[in-house]
């Protein structure tokens, strides 16, 4: 049945709204970021830096880059399918994705389908662990993810070309320019990711059926400095995506899911003084079309238009003091076949300071509070501080509120939708230890989380389903992230680990959430020795319960899964690699859900050029 | 086989109280397999995971089978959400409706005897009639049509309206054109004179459909009203009661000479021939995770109420008497809808 289906899909793929960030960028450096409060005001969290020679051994997909270089655990329907993350034990809707300083999670679902994020057109993706409602707004209560384009004034011109070619017909490829001076900075970029993903099952008969998909996205970042105070930045992304969703079962109907999303941003810096002031204008378009059957022409749809206004002004209180306030305003346009037409209007006022109480002790406070036409939501803050004890140890803390905010699917869905509904909240303390010796970098951090209101879909008595505030949750964990790099002569070896422990409780029966592991490993080694350069992914996803009693009938077996590619570069001064990666090298047989199973042993082909 | 021995087991213990608890009775109901005497419970499992099962309770509620599909057919899935079931002779026939299957078993034995795929469009509900199988098809609002003892698709009508719960009286086919809430007719096909197709517009909210004594019963419940149709099957004509304070009904099921119904989480009887809707509840349950009617049923005198505990674990399935008296409880597959009387 259609609604039925159409909302089961709902629910799977799952809530949420977009704030975003704030804060002082400091002088213009020559690389400008897009997201300072990210710089500014985490000093008391963890976060994990991507670079770009990380993503670019990663396969093109958000899911596939987070899976081996994070502790996040991902629920993959199937290879490229609908994917979600579950971040220090939270659920797909408490991990916010982050487009340069924006929350761009789907304003329907509550959440990003981190299969349709492509990552190497970014500079730079962070990963930020822990409570981050007062700067990214709703669901930034498991972590955030952060998408970077970054703007370099200095001259240069640069031309790149990325070609990924590999079983199953898979095809990635990106174009990328860039052009700046000291005046004006150009940044674009297109991609391209396709393929039939028809892999045969390892130990079991039959192929992957109805996988294939494609994607494009034009990713562009132009900054301009009108004089030495004032500059003026857009950035604006357009992805363009069709899935088929991949069969279950030998005779379901074949169905297929597209996606357009656009999403534009306009930044005006001044330096006034000892303050910055940023004026942003941000649009971001979410549209969908699900076909139900896709041998006949029908198919359902929805979309969301968001308006988001934002002043965000930095005053520099003393060369010890920082204060930040952020006024912004939020206007979401709903359409759809199955939500109507609704308009939801969110102001919000976020203060932020920082201080630092002597060389070694600094902390940061912030809080903010929304109003909204549709729902009450509570102030929300975060309190933070860091001691060097010495050179070697860092210790951090930092305890937040958070919240997430019913989707417009929640809301308004038709002859389900709850307009009662209040926020998700949640209440969150940390304590990080960063260690550093010399190659050596160690943050071991633990973590308890106590979220109640979760927002979930049930079918009633009255013979529908609906969203209601019901389950409370409480979770600890720790983690630890490990980096170690070397270079000798013409040698250059690195390492980095994470390691997750998950105990994410229910508190209705203090049984583990279902799809969370107790724990997650992920490693990677690579060696360059002159022009060549090999690499060895890891990673280890512990078993997970299905139900949500623990039935031992049900749980999911834990997996191992590595990838090793090698490459040479050709050129003396610029980039012109050839390479090889083997990914599932043991032909591990797995599933990421239950019937959802994963490709084995693979092989793609590259090409980088950078000229 | 640890399993068989448990089975083996279990069937004579079940011989041994069924002969045992009819000391006076004349008729000898000699069990023919180890599913008969009892109660089937469908599982639907969680849409887009091949997880649907069968459950079974003996009639005397001593007796208790998990997944007897998966058991009795090596582990072999039954298919995409298990929608509904239907009897024709010694068969069962189970509608998977994303998995677009009807797996035929020995309702007895619960052995796998076919597979039938062929144009099923997410097929919902199905019926036997005069030696053929009649299924409804939510994607292509049809009926697709088997026959019922080899299989071989026949044919198909359209009914291009939603086509869900499908009955037979006086030889037509009656099939309920709505489901969630939408939807206010009837459909009736006849078959003897070339499926010739007539509607029937009953209220909004069409939701369950029975057939008793010739009469086709249906119960429509919407946010401002329950009503209750009955149809005359010879005239196709209906007439109908209302409640306006009792709203939103769902849930019928006859059971000998009552129409029991639920509203919220309230069980209610009335007589077949009531005139007006009984608006005092037999019994109220406690609603603890607001599924606790995702299946009902009541199978001779006994209320069977299965709680779909959100498709996140075991459902919860219990029996009542009429009173509300708790009789069992059984913690049975991911999302138990329906009940099914095997004997």
């Amino acid at each position: 049945m259609t609604a039925k289906k159409l909302l089961l899909l709902s629910i799977v793929l799952s809530c949420q709204f977009i704030l975003a960030q704030n804060k002082v960028a400091i002088p213009l450096n020559e690389v400008v970021v897009s997201d300072n409060q990210l710089k500014n005001f985490s000093s008391s969290q963890s976060v994990q830096k991507l670079n770009d020679s990380i993503i670019s051994k990663n396969q093109s997909s958000l899911t596939s880059l987070l899976n081996y270089t994070t502790a996040i655990y991902f629920k993959e329907n199937g290879l490229g399918m609908v994917s979600s993350p579950s971040f220090r034990g939270t659920t797909s809707q408490q991990t916010v994705v982050v487009w340069n300083g924006i929350n761009i999670n789907s304003q329907l679902l509550g959440q990003t389908d981190f299969n349709t994020v492509s990552t190497r057109e970014f500079n730079s993706i962070d990963v930020k662990a822990g409570g981050g409602s007062v700067v990214y707004g709703s669901g930034a209560i498991g972590g955030t993810i952060h998408l970077n384009n970054e703007l370099k004034f200095a001259d240069t011109f640069k031309n790149s070309l990325q070609v990924y070619y590999g079983d199953f017909n898979s095809l990635s490829a990106i174009y990328g320019l860039t052009a700046a001076t000291n005046k004006w900075s150009a940044n674009a970029s297109f991609t391209r990711n396709s393929s039939d993903n028809d892999f045969k099952f390892i130990g079991k008969e039959g192929r992957n059926t109805n996988g294939q998909y494609y994607n494009n996205s034009l990713n562009t970042a132009l900054g301009y400095k009108l004089n030495a105070k004032n500059s003026i930045k857009f950035y604006s992304q357009i992805y363009d995506g069709e899935r088929h969703f991949s069969l279950t079962s030998l005779y379901a109907t074949k169905t297929k899911y597209e996606d357009y999303n656009s999403r534009n941003l306009l930044t005006w810096t001044s330096f006034i003084g000892k303050s910055v002031s940023n004026v942003k204008l941000a649009f971001i378009t979410e549209h969908y079309k699900y076909f139900e059957d896709i041998e006949s022409k029908g198919f359902s749809s929805g979309g969301v238009k968001s308006l988001i206004a934002k002043y965000d002004f930095a005053y520099q209180l003393s060369p010890k003091m920082n204060l930040n306030a952020i006024l912004d305003y939020t206007k979401n346009k709903g359409l759809g076949s199955g939500i109507g037409e609704n308009t939801r209007e969110i102001g919000g006022l976020s203060m932020l300071f920082q201080q630092s109480l002597s060389q070694d002790w600094n902390y940061e406070i912030s809080a903010r509070k929304e109003v909204s036409d549709v729902y009450k939501s509570p102030v929300v803050f975060s309190a933070g501080s860091t001691y060097d004890f010495s050179e070697i140890y860092r210790l951090k803390f930092n305890f937040s509120r958070n919240y997430r905010i019913p989707t417009f699917n929640d809301l308004y869905w038709q002859g389900s939708g709850n307009p009662d509904l209040k926020p998700e909240n949640s209440y969150q303390a940390e304590v990080g230890n960063q260690f550093r010796y010399r190659d050596f970098r160690l943050n071991a951090t633990v973590y308890a989380t106590k979220i109640d209101d979760m927002i979930r879909w049930l079918p009633n008595n009255f013979g529908n389903w609906s969203p209601v505030n019901t389950d409370k949750v409480s979770i600890y964990g720790a983690e630890a992230l490990l980096g170690w790099n070397k270079k000798w002569a013409a040698h250059f070896v690195d390492f980095n680990g994470t390691y997750a422990y998950t105990v994410s409780l229910d508190d209705k029966n203090d049984k583990q959430l279902f799809y969370v592991p107790y724990h997650k490993i992920t490693a990677s080694s690579s060696y360059s020795y002159k022009k060549w350069n090999a690499y060895y992914q890891f990673m280890f996803t512990g078993e997970v319960f299905t139900t949500s009693d623990n039935n031992p009938k049900y749980i999911l077996s834990d997996y191992t899964v590595s990838n090793f590619g090698m490459d040479y570069n050709f050129s003396q001064k610029n980039v012109c690699k050839i390479g090889f990666k083997i990914a599932n090298l043991w032909n591990e047989k797995y599933e990421a859900l239950p019937s959802r199973i994963m490709p084995g042993r693979n092989l793609t082909l590259y090409l980088n050029l950078n000229y | 086989m640890k399993l068989k021995h448990v089975f083996l087991g279990i069937f004579a213990s079940a011989l041994l109280l069924a002969s045992c608890s009819n000391d006076d009775a004349v008729e000898k109901d000699v069990p023919l397999g180890a599913y008969d005497n009892g109660v089937l419970i469908l599982n639907e499992g969680n849409f887009g995971t091949p997880n649907a099962s069968v459950s079974y309770i003996s009639n005397d509620l001593t007796v208790f089978m998990e997944d007897v599909f998966g058991t009795e057919n090596n582990a072999k899935e039954l298919g995409d959400v298990g929608q509904s079931l239907s009897f024709y002779e010694d068969k069962a026939f189970i509608v998977l409706n994303a998995s677009n299957v009807v797996q035929v078993v020995d309702r007895y034995t619960f052995k796998s005897l076919a597979t039938i795929t062929e144009n099923l469009k997410n097929p919902r509900y199905s019926v036997v009639l005069d030696g053929k199988l009649y299924v409804t098809n939510s994607i292509s609002k049809a009926v697709t049509i088997y026959d019922a003892k080899t299989y071989a698709y026949l044919g198909t009508i359209a009914i291009n309206k939603t086509a869900e719960r499908i009955v037979t009286a006086n030889g037509k086919l009656y099939i309920m054109n709505g489901a969630y809430g939408s939807g206010n007719t009837v459909t009736v096909v006849n078959p003897q004179s070339n499926n010739a197709m007539s509607v029937i517009t009953v209220e909004s909210g069409v939701n369950s459909i029975e057939e008793k004594n010739g009469y086709v019963y249906v119960l429509c419940g919407n946010s401002t009203k329950s009503k209750l149709f009955k149809i005359d099957t010879k005239t196709d004509t209906a007439t109908s009661i209302e409640s306006t304070t009792l709203k939103k009904a769902l849930n019928m099921d006859i059971d000998g000479d009552k129409i029991y119904y639920t509203q919220g989480t309230g069980v209610y009887a009335m007589a077949l021939n009531a005139t007006t809707f009984s608006e005092t509840p037999l019994f109220s349950v406690k609603d603890n995770s607001w599924s606790t009617f995702y299946g009902f049923g009541v199978i001779d005198g006994k209320i069977y109420s299965a709680d779909a505990n959100g498709f996140t674990g075991a459902g919860i399935v219990k029996v009542l008497s009429a009173t509300g008296t708790e009789l069992k409880t059984l913690a049975v597959g991911m999302g138990p809808n329906g009940f099914y009387s095997n004997n």
